[in-house]
């Protein structure tokens, strides 16, 4: 499983958020606290880097980006099915 | 000083804006390669007000449109896309020569760097090379704008097997593969041959990409990392942010590679271009023009030697927010060329502080619903119109000014295009960059309020208070363009924006409107987005503009198009 820490991390480099990604609980909506489309697609290529995954076209929704839940639950089937 | 030009082959133009020191001698020139797709029209006003600061340094620098994209001519998506944009960027570098520029730096944006690097095998006499936020990997490059695409647009009809569709720009597939095998490395660099500074985002200042090209030893590669570009080329229009910093940079190293003494700069301007030819052979041409007391820049696209008494009408066609004729706005290209077949007059023009009107000042307001836009539509049309029927067509805030100016003047057409926006009170400069502020942050109390009320007001106290404009009613904005009984109004609408019209009570108040006699069509389209960064809902419209055009404009008696062919 994904630790939402190497996310949050991810988050604050590229997310853009108004606040720290530490104080943004995991079912917290992202988007509602100032991240773009723009940004979501940087915080997905961080990721792609750093879990050396792809998102394959029917996870490049909002709904995949919308929480830090969503994005690991994103990246366990991901890790999970590249493993 | 800017002078608008086409430039390049005489059946391949581009449009080009020529930056020149007031003194008219320049020390050297830059040719600034823009991004391709909707980062060219993030960037639009950026790459303008670098070229001002290189104009201020006592050095030209051109900015243009790639072949096939923006106001150059050609279809989009060909598939030797990839050829006519480095043929661009030739021909840009040969122009700033032919001027008289003899030291001439190449300078590539995002993609744009992607392309500069690959077009400097075939370019002569290039003195520097800057690559400013560049995108290192074509294939992250594709991934990015598609998500994007995936992100923003969602599902759409299937595009042509042939076709790979990112955000507002279509590629061939062979185009898109081509850009998936470009890539800048050290190694690369290291071979080009002339000096070269990188500027990389800090961002990326950790990608493996990026470590590599600022820890090689090549020789003349400079690498830098910047701030401020996601400020600038990601945030929304009205929040943008110059990266003055950047700019400074580039312009004092490349100051440092150009002479002191500079020689005078002579170009050859071309205000006038054959741009594609109707269907029974006509020629097609567009002519630069510049309009009313602000100077507005406008391009005139019309059958070749078409008397004005024989126009079927004028059109008047507007971008969306602040934009322009790149990214989403080509939509306007296509269908001026397209109209001008049908024996239009096609004007398309920068409102004030957009594109190429009025000079780039950091901070100048966002005049997005401001009267001042429908100030310069009214400039517009007093300055080009004949006698031939008006036809409005805008997208968004264009569609906004296109019902505004009815005000002012009849029009037999108004086009809204995902109109969102209904009132008639106009907004404060900079009051469109307040609401996007706060919207942004939280939806303000009024707002949750309002939206709480919105069903459950009376039908009578509705009206009451959308005429007081409390209240985005679609029969208070509708009211002018549909007043005159020879008049019609045209509503295009997307998913997101039927939700909103219908939010508003909008088939409510085209009832009400159309009991008086207006001719008011709304036609929804079940896929695309607001913004029409996808091509499927961008042509769909297109061809709804022209059909409504075709139906709701006679034409002229007069020669035959078939006689006005060449010889």
């Amino acid at each position: 499983m994904i630790a939402l820490d190497d996310i949050r991390r991810i988050l604050d480099a590229h997310a853009k958020l108004r606040v720290p990604a530490a104080s943004v609980e995991p079912n917290d909506d992202l988007y509602a606290s100032g991240m773009t489309s723009h940004a979501s697609v940087n915080v997905m290529l961080a990721l792609e880097d750093a879990f050396d995954v792809e998102f394959p076209d029917d996870l490049l929704t909002k709904t995949t980006f919308c929480t830090i839940s969503a994005i690991g639950a994103a990246l366990d089937t991901l890790v999970t099915v590249d493993a | 000083m800017m002078v608008d030009t086409w430039f390049g082959a005489e059946d391949a133009r581009t449009l080009g804006f020529l930056h020149v020191p007031d003194d008219g001698v320049a020390r050297g020139g830059v040719v600034i390669c823009p991004p391709l797709g909707y980062d060219h029209a993030l960037g639009y006003r950026g790459m303008r007000y670098f070229a001002q600061q290189l104009e201020a340094a006592g050095v030209a620098a051109i900015r243009f449109d790639y072949l096939g994209e923006g106001d150059a001519s050609g279809a989009t998506a060909s598939p030797n896309s990839q050829e006519r944009w480095l043929t661009t960027i030739e021909n840009a570098v040969a122009y700033l020569h032919e001027s008289g520029v003899e030291r001439v730096v190449v300078l590539g944006l995002r993609s744009g760097a992607l392309l500069a690097v690959r077009a400097m095998d075939r370019l002569r006499d290039v003195a520097a090379l800057v690559l400013w936020d560049p995108d290192l990997s074509g294939r992250r490059f594709v991934r990015r704008q598609r998500s994007l695409y995936e992100l923003t647009v969602g599902a759409t009809p299937q595009s042509a097997d042939d076709a790979v569709a990112l955000i507002s720009l279509t590629l061939h597939s062979s185009t898109a593969a081509w850009v998936e095998g470009l890539e800048v490395t050290a190694g690369g660099l290291s071979s080009v041959g002339v000096e070269t500074l990188v500027l990389g985002r800090r961002a990326d200042d950790a990608s493996a990409a990026s470590r590599r090209i600022a820890q090689s030893d090549a020789a003349g590669v400079d690498y830098r990392v910047i701030d401020g570009q996601e400020e600038w080329l990601e945030a929304p229009g009205a929040l943008a942010i110059l990266p003055q910093d950047s700019i400074r940079t580039i312009i004092q190293w490349v100051g440092e590679r150009l002479p002191v003494a500079g020689g005078p700069v002579l170009p050859a301007i071309t205000a006038e271009t054959l741009v594609g030819t109707s269907a029974d052979g006509v020629p097609i041409v567009e002519r630069i023009r510049r309009v009313g007391p602000n100077e507005l820049f406008a391009i005139e696209t019309v059958l070749g030697d078409q008397p004005t008494e024989e126009e079927r009408g004028m059109i008047v066609l507007q971008p969306g927010a602040a934009e322009h004729r790149v990214g989403p706005g080509r939509f306007q290209v296509d269908a001026a060329r397209e109209l001008a077949a049908q024996g239009f007059r096609a004007i398309r023009f920068d409102r004030r502080i957009t594109g190429d009107s009025t000079e780039v000042r950091p901070g100048e307001p966002s005049l997005v619903f401001a009267e001042e836009w429908v100030d310069d539509a009214d400039d517009l049309i007093a300055g080009l119109a004949t006698d031939s029927p008006l036809v409005l067509a805008g997208l968004c805030a264009g569609g906004w000014v296109s019902a505004r100016v009815t005000e002012r003047h009849t029009a037999r057409l108004t086009v809204l295009m995902s109109p969102n926006y209904f009132k008639t009170t106009s907004l404060k400069p900079g009051g469109y960059t307040r609401l996007t502020e706060t919207h942004r942050d939280h939806t303000p109390l009024i707002d949750r309020v309002k939206g709480a009320l919105r069903e459950h007001v009376p039908g009578w106290l509705w009206r009451m208070l959308a005429g007081l404009q409390l209240f985005h009613d679609p029969a208070v904005l509708l009211e002018a363009p549909s007043r005159n009984r020879r008049s019609t109004v045209a509503i295009l609408l997307t998913p997101e924006d039927v939700e909103n019209f219908a939010g508003h009570r909008g088939p409510d108040a085209v009832a009400r409107l159309r009991v008086h006699g207006a001719d008011i069509r709304v036609t929804t389209y079940p896929f695309g987005d607001h913004s029409l960064f996808g091509e499927e809902v961008r042509a769909a419209m297109r061809r709804d503009l022209l059909a409504l055009a075709e139906s709701t404009v006679p034409q002229v008696a007069g020669p035959a198009l078939a006689e006005r062919r060449p010889a």
